[in-house]
């Protein structure tokens, strides 16, 4: 009877309550969404590349390397020799290699020069492979091959005719050589999605006896065997078995013919992670004053619930109700509203995000995870619920304090 | 607590607001079992006060006050809530209902919290209902929420309150002064007819003589005791 008397007393109060039930929701909807979207965004970036096992480059930091081959960021030190990458690829513990030159750029987008096996072996998100949205890869000289954002940011379509500059941010056109476009990667929330693609042997072809200013030397164009550059900047290696990994990566770091450094992607992305870790931090802390705020105005409610119920927690005492009576039903309500909207908030904001998951993938470029509430919200949910008792415990207090100062003359 | 226990008896009780305020004072009130009696006197004569004292909100500076052979000036005041709940059942001025609650949950709200008047009542919602049905409230407001009844009507759900359970002691503070005096009367016959059929003893308290007819027992209080003193 306790239980329908809440219930009753609740619908009595409907507006405060739905308002609060709501308030609870939206907060606890909030740091969810929050906690999804920062997961999302850490696993998008661990996930910037996979099924590849080494990074080599020329000898300087790993996160360097990795920041340049990968994310595009910054300037790469040194060239690495065409037989240093043959005698990688040459090793019997490679799979695969392919190899990256970098270097121009079209105009806030870089150009990377590589080959077509890119395609097949570039991987991110757990082994998903780039596809192509439009057109095919580049079968022949001067085509190239476009990211998403390249394409939307400049309204690119298939067949059309860019000039690629020499070098970064450069006023320097290597405009007697175009490119023709003949595809379109799909949105990957990689960094490819801001790089045009083009072969090595192009790579080579425009820079071949090119001096600024003078252009490249007339005549008939190259074979393509003769297009084989004689540096390139970075490669990308496979390792059959992942026991030789550390193996392979001994023997290129040791390597005698020129300074060289191979890294494991997975490991540096993670120390890249700590660097911009505070981002994560940060999105944590709004998460937690939210809460903060949330369970604030679930007080207000309570507290402000109490004063309605003066006079109901009167009538129970002047029946007999013990004081625990009183705030058992005070708690039991706390935890129904509390419950009510953890609920909702929970189903809510799970429902929405994952409604919404490939818009935001195609918006961002980041795939929310969406594995449900794990160990941390658990806890977050629990806290709130755990919060929201002990919130009522201070307006139950005076709620007994005041049916015993009003005696049993309650005025209406 | 023994059941020849009277159900109410105040010896030598003295209570005062505080120092200043005139005292007032019980030298010696017992109801029997079964025994009738209307306290009378005008507003300020220390009605309340008395009502307090037997409720066990108030405690005196001195004397006894025992309920249903309960002393309550030895228990806590939660232990007095207790004694309370069990053995007085209390028609309010204001009735206090739960206006959101139906009135057969007002009614058995009073049993709730009272394990031996629950005991006296194997089936608490039959007997809530006829109950109800007895003071004439009709069969299909049973399940209305108290607060969408009529004045009239929401005092027969507080007498049923009272009632449930038989206290041994029904106490009721001027209950019939919203009622005109027609229903006046009915109402009283009914509760005091309830009330000896299950073997409540009954206190009323009010400024109307007229309702002299219906006890065995008047007494009257004197003027002059004044609980509510001047402040300023």
């Amino acid at each position: 009877m306790l239980t329908r008397l809440i219930l009753s007393s609740m619908r009595a109060r409907a507006l405060t309550v739905v308002l609060a039930i709501l308030t609870i929701a939206f907060s606890v909807g909030l740091v969810l969404a929050v906690n999804v979207v920062r997961d999302g965004t850490k696993a998008s970036f661990a996930n910037t590349i996979s099924n590849t096992d080494l990074i080599v480059g020329a000898r300087s930091g790993s996160v360097q390397l990795m920041l340049y081959t990968i994310f595009q960021i910054g300037n790469p030190t040194n060239n690495i020799s065409w037989d240093s990458m043959e005698a990688i690829a040459a090793r019997p513990e490679v799979d695969w290699l392919v190899p990256i030159s970098l270097g121009d750029s079209h105009g806030e987008f870089r150009v990377m020069g590589t080959s077509v096996a890119f395609f097949d072996r570039y991987r991110y998100r757990g082994g998903q492979s780039i596809g192509l949205h439009q057109g095919a890869a580049f079968t022949d000289l001067y085509h190239a091959v476009v990211g998403s954002d390249v394409a939307a940011t400049l309204n690119y379509e298939l067949g059309q005719e860019i000039v690629v500059s020499h070098g970064l941010a450069s006023f320097i056109d290597h405009d007697d050589r175009p490119f023709e476009i003949t595809g379109i990667l799909e949105r990957t929330g990689t960094p490819l999605d801001r790089a045009v693609l083009i072969s090595l042997e192009s790579m080579e072809a425009i820079h071949r006896g090119w001096r600024p200013g003078a252009g490249s030397p007339t005549g008939p164009e190259p074979a393509m065997a003769e297009l084989q550059p004689k540096e390139v900047t970075a490669a990308l290696v496979g390792i059959g078995s992942r026991l030789d990994i550390f193996n392979v990566q001994r023997w290129i770091n040791t390597y005698p013919g020129e300074p060289l450094l191979a890294v494991l992607p997975g490991l540096t992305l993670q120390e890249l992670w700590q660097f911009i870790g505070v981002a994560e931090d940060a999105l944590r802390a709004v998460s937690l004053m939210v809460v903060g705020a949330a369970l604030l105005g679930m007080i207000a409610v309570i507290f402000s619930g109490v004063n309605e119920r003066r006079r109901e927690m009167a009538i129970l005492r002047a029946m007999g109700a013990r004081p625990g009576v009183v705030f058992g039903l005070l708690l039991l309500e706390a935890m129904i509203m509390a419950g009510a909207g953890c609920l909702i908030g929970a189903v809510g904001t799970y429902g929405l995000l994952y409604a919404a998951r490939p818009l935001i993938d195609a918006h961002f470029g980041i795939w929310l995870p969406m594995q449900g509430p794990g160990p941390e919200e658990l806890k977050l949910l629990g806290g709130v619920m755990a919060a929201a008792g002990l919130a009522s415990i201070f307006p139950a207090a005076r709620a007994y304090q005041l049916s015993l100062a009003d005696g049993l003359s309650i005025k209406n | 607590m023994s059941s020849s226990a009277p159900a109410l008896s105040l010896s030598n009780v003295v209570f005062s607001w505080d120092r200043h305020a005139h005292p007032i004072q019980i030298p010696n009130l017992v109801l029997d079992r079964g025994e009738k009696v209307l306290v009378l006197g005008p507003s300020g004569s220390g009605k309340s006060t008395m009502l307090g004292l037997v409720y066990g909100t108030l405690v005196p500076h001195s004397g006894r006050v025992t309920v249903a052979g309960q002393d309550m000036t030895a228990l806590s005041a939660r232990r007095r809530d207790g004694v309370r709940a069990e053995h007085v059942g209390v028609i309010f001025q204001q009735f206090n209902l739960i206006p959101h609650a139906s009135a057969l949950d007002n009614v058995l709200l009073a049993l709730r919290f009272a394990p031996q008047r629950r005991k006296r009542t194997p089936d608490a919602e039959d007997a809530a209902r006829n109950m109800l049905a007895d003071l004439g409230l009709p069969e299909t407001d049973a399940c209305r929420s108290a607060g969408q009844l009529s004045v009239g009507q929401q005092q027969r759900v507080a007498a049923a309150r009272a009632l449930i359970g038989s206290p041994e002691l029904l106490v009721a503070d001027e209950p019939t002064s919203s009622l005109d005096r027609a229903n006046q009367n009915r109402f009283m016959d009914l509760v005091l007819s309830q009330a000896q059929q299950q073997g409540s003893s009954i206190l009323l308290v009010s400024h109307d003589e007229r309702l002299a007819k219906h006890f065995d027992r008047v007494i009257e209080m004197g003027s002059g005791q004044s609980e509510d003193h001047m402040s300023c």
